[in-house]
């Protein structure tokens, strides 16, 4: 029972969060302009394409301008983390940029809860939907924020850690965070104390792992 | 009509005037309203300033100003900051040479701000304590009542060189304690500078309402720590 990753989108349907624990095939980084700066560190196109890092799943920040990473992308030493992380074998990438998959966890998000909404009324709720490889839970609300997580098919609903991580981290971290400016159409709600919290709290939960 | 219930209801009112139970502010009300304040505050002394470089370009070009260069944009800033009241800060080495114009002009906004609030909080907050002794009490009770008052906690470490500077130490203070950036801790650490001159205004504004002239001095080193240096002119 594991999670695999975390994205958020605001109202204005673009995605203004990514973090990932686990996945078989890595995120390609974004094309220019794809996304929001302050999305991810691991997903933000970097002008020189070869210092980036590879996405450890173990290290909680890992940023390709961290100048103590060499140029094989193996991050020696992350902030005061103080374990070293062993050389990952080269994972493959994904197929997709990361900002054409951003789009597309959006758009099935979205037409099925319009589906729902339309086959059963405005009360009903699009929760979760699951695959053989994966399940992905929603949780929206009513500020039009989407958090989306997609975790192992035979997790419970995650619907509650969707909500504790709204009542948490996001509240605390990024609401009344001076220098986030939410709901801006130019950056996303990236920060430091926002992703070690968020991570922090998925690490520490009993389905984790 | 009974007339001891009535005299109980009344005494229970009296009482009440007389010490009304402490109103209290929604913490996360006001950390919206300080982050609003600071972004307006922003808008409008970028607006004031390009003003006065208007008017300021206007009078050279039409010869009554000598070139830029010289002394007048000094004159011209502090005309600006002679109209809040109490904001000529002197300056101390606490390092503030590289905010930027604008930013100086914000801070001394925020600082000014800062110090009428303190003034009306330490006027409220002691309104049934004694007189102080010396400026060492004087010093303790902001640590303790105004501290508490505003932040919730006391204030960690007092240290002083018995001369009258005073530095107090704050390990998690409270507007800095969600201050968090994508771009990492050194721009954080950067613009949190903005964030912590309301509260040196409001220790300044305090001690100055109790009739100290002191400077304060914030100084931040990492992240969550705040250092106040306080400065007392001597044989006060």
């Amino acid at each position: 029972m594991t999670i695999y990753s975390l994205y958020i989108y605001d109202r204005h349907c673009t995605c203004v969060y990514y973090q990932d624990w686990h996945r078989t095939k890595l995120p390609k980084p974004a094309a220019e302009g794809g996304i929001l700066p302050a999305v991810s560190h691991q997903v933000y196109p970097q002008p020189q394409q070869d210092t980036i890092s590879t996405s450890d799943p173990i290290s909680t920040y890992s940023s390709p301008r961290n100048t103590l990473s060499s140029s094989s992308g193996v991050v020696v030493a992350v902030n005061e983390e103080q374990r070293t992380t062993t050389p990952q074998p080269p994972q493959a990438q994904s197929g997709l940029s990361f900002d054409e998959e951003a789009k597309l966890v959006y758009g099935v998000v979205l037409s099925l809860r319009n589906m729902i909404k339309k086959l059963s009324g405005k009360d009903e709720q699009f929760v979760n939907y699951k695959t053989s490889t994966y399940k992905l839970h929603l949780y929206e609300t009513l500020s039009g924020y989407k958090f989306v997580m997609l975790s192992d098919p035979n997790a419970d609903s995650l619907r509650f850690v969707l909500r504790q991580i709204y009542s948490g981290p996001f509240l605390e971290y990024v609401v009344r965070n001076p220098l986030v400016k939410m709901d801006s159409k130019e950056r996303g709600i990236d920060n430091e104390y926002f992703r070690t919290s968020t991570d922090r709290m998925i690490r520490g939960l009993s389905v984790f792992q | 009509m009974n007339p001891s219930t009535s005299m109980a209801t009344l005494s229970a009112s009296i009482s009440a005037l007389a010490d009304p139970p402490p109103k209290l502010m929604d913490g996360p009300a006001m950390d919206y309203f300080v982050i609003e304040m600071v972004n307006t505050l922003r808008e409008s002394s970028s607006v004031a300033i390009s003003r006065t470089k208007k008017i300021e370009q206007e009078m050279v070009e039409a010869g009554l100003l000598p070139p830029p260069g010289s002394a007048t944009a000094t004159a011209t800033t502090k005309r600006e900051s002679a109209r809040d009241s109490m904001s000529s800060t002197p300056r101390l080495d606490g390092g503030k040479g590289e905010l930027s114009e604008e930013d100086e002009a914000l801070r001394q906004r925020l600082e000014s701000i800062g110090m009428h609030v303190g003034a009306n909080v330490a006027e409220r907050l002691c309104h049934d304590r004694a007189l102080f002794s010396d400026t060492l009490d004087a010093i303790k009770f902001i640590c303790k009542d105004l501290w508490v008052a505003c932040w919730d906690k006391q204030v960690d470490n007092l240290r002083t060189n018995h001369r009258g500077v005073y530095v107090l130490q704050d390990n998690t203070f409270k507007p800095i304690s969600r201050l968090s950036s994508w771009e990492g801790r050194a721009d954080a650490l950067r613009r949190a500078k903005l964030y912590v001159a309301m509260p040196g205004g409001i220790i300044r504004g305090a001690l100055a309402r109790l009739g100290f002239q002191a400077a304060v001095v914030p100084e931040l080193s990492s992240l969550p720590q705040c250092t106040f240096q306080v400065k007392l002119p001597k044989g006060s």
